[in-house]
């Protein structure tokens, strides 16, 4: 009796001691919740982006994040969404709830997509704007062991064989798409566009020679300096100043430059608070030496805009390029 | 590439004391939930995911992959000692092992098991360091069209290698996909399948889903059997091997490795079938075939290292082309993501810390798991006492908190239990979930390669077989769907015994 007791004891201790065990562990692994608090930001934020990590967008907003995060006190973590040329990050980001704790990237993209497609979204009127940081600068590319030396080659070869240059980008209704469908209508050139996820994506594609050329933000960068891709021609209304032999298209004729923006949003109807609290915070943020290394490697030139210039912005952007891709015929159902 | 001095690098990033610190906490939830039945290292993962938001990339991937190669060792305890497995890629070694336990031979059979896993881990992560680079090299080559035979032809393996008929397994996969299309469209943005529901516009969740079918799904069939468990109460004497012992597994373990890597690389193999497969070869290649399930070692030392040779090999995709071999795999590729790295074929060359440190980590980590399996093996037998009553409440609590932390929507948690009934029901009718899993996590990726497979071509479908890379995948994935009409054929494929879930 003595001993079946505590023979009892014994598998008893072992039982609960492994119940410890298991608790212990996963006590240890499983986050914490965020006691309710009346000051925000109480808890971690998620930062949308809609361009996949490893793109000249994603590379630039992290510095920023990080920084931003160290100012706000709670961890701002950046969630990747690819996919539509940043569309369907920003659709997703409509249906959030206005409480501060997910924002994320309005791009250019993301703006000129619902003037070219049907998108669940309008970039003027269903956000809280927080405040833009930067703008994009873009670049046509081909592979350095391609027959096309010069813009003009590149196009020449295109006008000749109708649908054999295919080019990609970083999704439909971007900037740099938009100014590939103008180059053919200007020069009745018929050519294949292939989007991507994002940059980093359409960029290897390149590299392993499946596309003929990408329209592109910085993302080829590197490549063009290390001799592996040619940078033919930019979309800005100045040469790049890492590049300055490529011309620009303004230079080649055309009166063609890629619009282009990177703001910050939330959904609509973000308490002021909020809104002043996260400008304020991202707005020092743009101070930090990572940032801008990271801006200055990218090639992503900052351009400052507080929430009252962004909606502005914003409004007279939606007109601007509304109305241009109206009257180039480009919006399609 | 210079190995030397990559190898050097990795060891600096993986020795750094908080790598080290993570790859011990990695492998040891990893022996836990190998241990503990109903709770495999895909649940884990997913549960445990948002706890490395805060931690550095390199430290996240560490302690990840420790949970999964670290689940591989913890399960052949279950399965030796009480004749369950403790994890889906240890249900073979319950074959052999337990009954060797049960002739006294505990000891020898969880030893074996401890070092063939330890033998084909460290190998299996030799051949990643191997064979990574060069495949990255190569993977330039890999188009839309190549990536979308690719997932196919890991589609049709996996269902090819499914227990039970094919077409169970091809009907698996195809609602995997239409689960993976519901959402917004990839290219366009407009919603598709949503019904409205906010939460359903980002697609069916993985995580909730994955813990539905393999966590959820567990608890209740185990609940219903209401399993007499009984932990073997037999003193362990010696963890060591004989010579003997040695003698007839090391061939068995050789032969487990090489298996597993290989299936491991495939994108729909892995370590459960890798399993069953080297199982069946020790059979074969045995001289004596009817002693199997009654305490062959060789049935012990095979697949417990196939298992673990499929944990290395399982990264080589991952890693080189950004398309997850398995649902563990495209967990973890979400972890990257969130700490903005991209798989793919930059990878190496653009985050070589990231990369080595995470490889070499798992040397680390397997030398710690030889300890943490051999001397501390009491530890994990106590777990084993803890009684179901106790155990699976705790697992669903778990799993509830863990679907509903992933964003504070309760959705989620419905979405979960939803595939916890589901996944239920599967098993009862002998559905297998995996390619359902498999089929919903690269759903959204093969379309998009179709789509701009379609671009380039200007719509010929002709470009997947024009393309020598994609025509030879799609001649592999062709062969293994004819395969069982053939009627000849068809009675090999029934070699591989009843393969149970979770990757």
């Amino acid at each position: 009796m003595k001993i079946a007791t505590r023979q009892w004891l014994r598998m008893e201790m072992g039982m609960v001691g492994g119940v410890c065990f298991f608790l212990l562990v996963f006590m240890l692994a499983l986050p914490g919740f965020a006691q309710a608090q009346e000051k925000y930001p109480a808890k971690s934020i998620n930062f949308v982006i809609g361009y996949p990590a490893g793109g000249t967008t994603d590379i630039c907003a992290r510095p920023l994040v990080n920084a931003a995060s160290k100012i706000l006190g709670q961890p701002v973590i950046v969630v990747n969404k690819p996919g539509g040329g940043s569309a369907v990050a920003v659709a997703l980001l409509k249906t959030e709830k206005p409480d501060g704790y997910t924002i994320g990237i309005l791009p250019s993209g993301a703006v000129l997509s619902q003037h070219m497609r049907k998108v669940p979204y309008d970039s003027a009127q269903d956000f809280t704007p927080i405040m833009q940081y930067a703008v994009y600068l873009y670049g046509l590319v081909v592979q350095s062991d391609s027959p096309w030396k010069t813009f003009k080659e590149f196009i020449d070869y295109a006008k000749a064989n109708p649908g054999k240059i295919r080019y990609a980008t970083a999704g439909a209704g971007t900037p740099q798409h938009l100014v590939m469908e103008r180059l053919a209508i200007e020069d009745k050139i018929k050519w294949t566009h292939v989007p991507f996820d994002g940059g980093g994506p359409a960029t290897t594609a390149l590299l392993g020679g499946h596309v003929e050329a990408i329209s592109q933000t910085t993302e080829w960068k590197k490549h063009v300096e290390s001799g592996r891709l040619r940078l033919l021609a930019v979309y800005g209304e100045k040469r790049m100043i890492d590049f300055p032999n490529a011309p620009t298209l303004l230079e080649l004729g055309y009166k063609i430059t890629a619009p282009s923006l990177i703001s910050i949003i939330g959904p609509k109807g973000l308490p002021p608070q909020v809104v002043d609290t996260l400008h304020g915070a991202f707005k020092k943020a743009m101070d930090d030496p990572d940032f801008i290394k990271a801006g200055n490697q990218m090639d992503q030139p900052l351009l400052y805009r507080g929430p009252q210039d962004l909606e502005k912005h914003l409004v007279q952007m939606n007109q601007e390029v509304g109305t241009l891709i109206q009257n180039l015929g480009l919006r399609k159902e | 590439m210079d190995y030397i001095q990559s190898i050097i690098l990795g060891f600096q990033v993986a020795l750094q004391w908080d790598n080290l610190l993570f790859c011990f906490i990695g492998v040891l939830i990893g022996t836990l939930v190998g241990v503990l039945p109903g709770l495999g290292p895909t649940a884990a993962i997913s549960l445990l995911l948002p706890t490395t938001f805060h931690v550095t990339p390199v430290s996240a991937i560490i302690m990840l992959a420790g949970i999964y190669y670290g689940a591989m060792y913890g399960g052949s305890t279950t399965s030796i000692l009480v004749n369950i497995p403790g994890e889906a890629a240890s249900v073979v070694t319950c074959l052999d092992g337990y009954q060797m336990a049960r002739k006294g031979r505990a000891g020898p059979a969880l030893g074996i098991s401890a070092f063939a896993s330890f033998i084909a881990g460290t190998m299996g992560v030799i051949g990643l360091m191997l064979i990574a680079p060069p495949l990255a090299e190569m993977a330039l080559k890999f188009g839309p069209p190549e990536y979308f035979s690719l997932m196919i032809m890991g589609l049709t393996i996996l269902t090819f290698l499914a227990s039970g008929p094919m077409w169970k397994a091809l009907l698996m996969a195809a609602f995997g996909l239409f689960l993976g299309s519901i959402g917004l469209d990839s290219m366009t943005a407009s919603a598709r399948f949503t019904m409205d529901i906010v939460e359903l516009s980002d697609g069916i969740g993985m995580v909730p889903a994955v813990m539905g079918l393999f966590g959820i799904a567990e608890v209740l069939l185990n609940v219903e059997h209401s399993i007499k468990r009984s932990v073997f109460e037999t003193k362990i004497l010696s963890l060591l091997p004989t010579l003997q012992d040695w003698k007839d597994s090391i061939w068995a373990i050789f032969r487990g490795t090489f298996i597993g890597f290989f299936l491991g690389v495939l994108p729909g193999g892995g370590a459960v079938i890798s399993s069953f497969v080297s199982y069946a070869v020790e059979k074969k290649v045995s001289g004596s075939p009817e002693k199997f399930g009654t305490g062959m070692i060789q049935g012990v030392a095979g697949p417990e290292a196939a298992n673990n040779a499929a944990t290395g090999g399982a990264f080589i995709p991952l890693l080189t082309l950004g398309i997850p071999a398995n649902s563990v795999m495209a967990i973890l590729l979400g972890a990257m993501m969130i700490h903005g790295m991209q798989p793919g074929p930059m990878l190496i060359q653009e985050q070589p810390g990231l990369f080595w440190g995470a490889v070499t980590s798992m040397y680390i980590g397997n030398a710690m798991l030889l300890i943490l399996n051999l001397p501390l093996i009491g530890l994990w037998v106590r777990i084993l006492k803890v009684p179901y009553p106790i155990l699976f409440p705790l697992i669903l609590l778990f799993c509830l908190i863990g679907a509903y932390s992933l964003n504070n929507s309760v959705i989620e948690v419905l979405i979960m239990v939803g595939f916890g009934l589901l996944g239920y029901l599967f098993k009862k009718f002998e559905y297998e979930a995996t390619p359902l899993i498999l089929a919903l996590v690269l759903g959204p990726m093969l379309e998009a390669a179709l789509r701009r497979s379609l671009l380039l071509s200007a719509g010929s479908p002709l470009i997947f077989v024009t393309r020598p890379i994609s025509g030879v995948l799609m001649l592999i994935s062709f062969i293994l769907l004819a395969y069982p009409l053939v009627p000849w054929l068809r009675r090999k494929r029934e070699i591989l015994p009843q393969v149970s879930d979770d990757e």
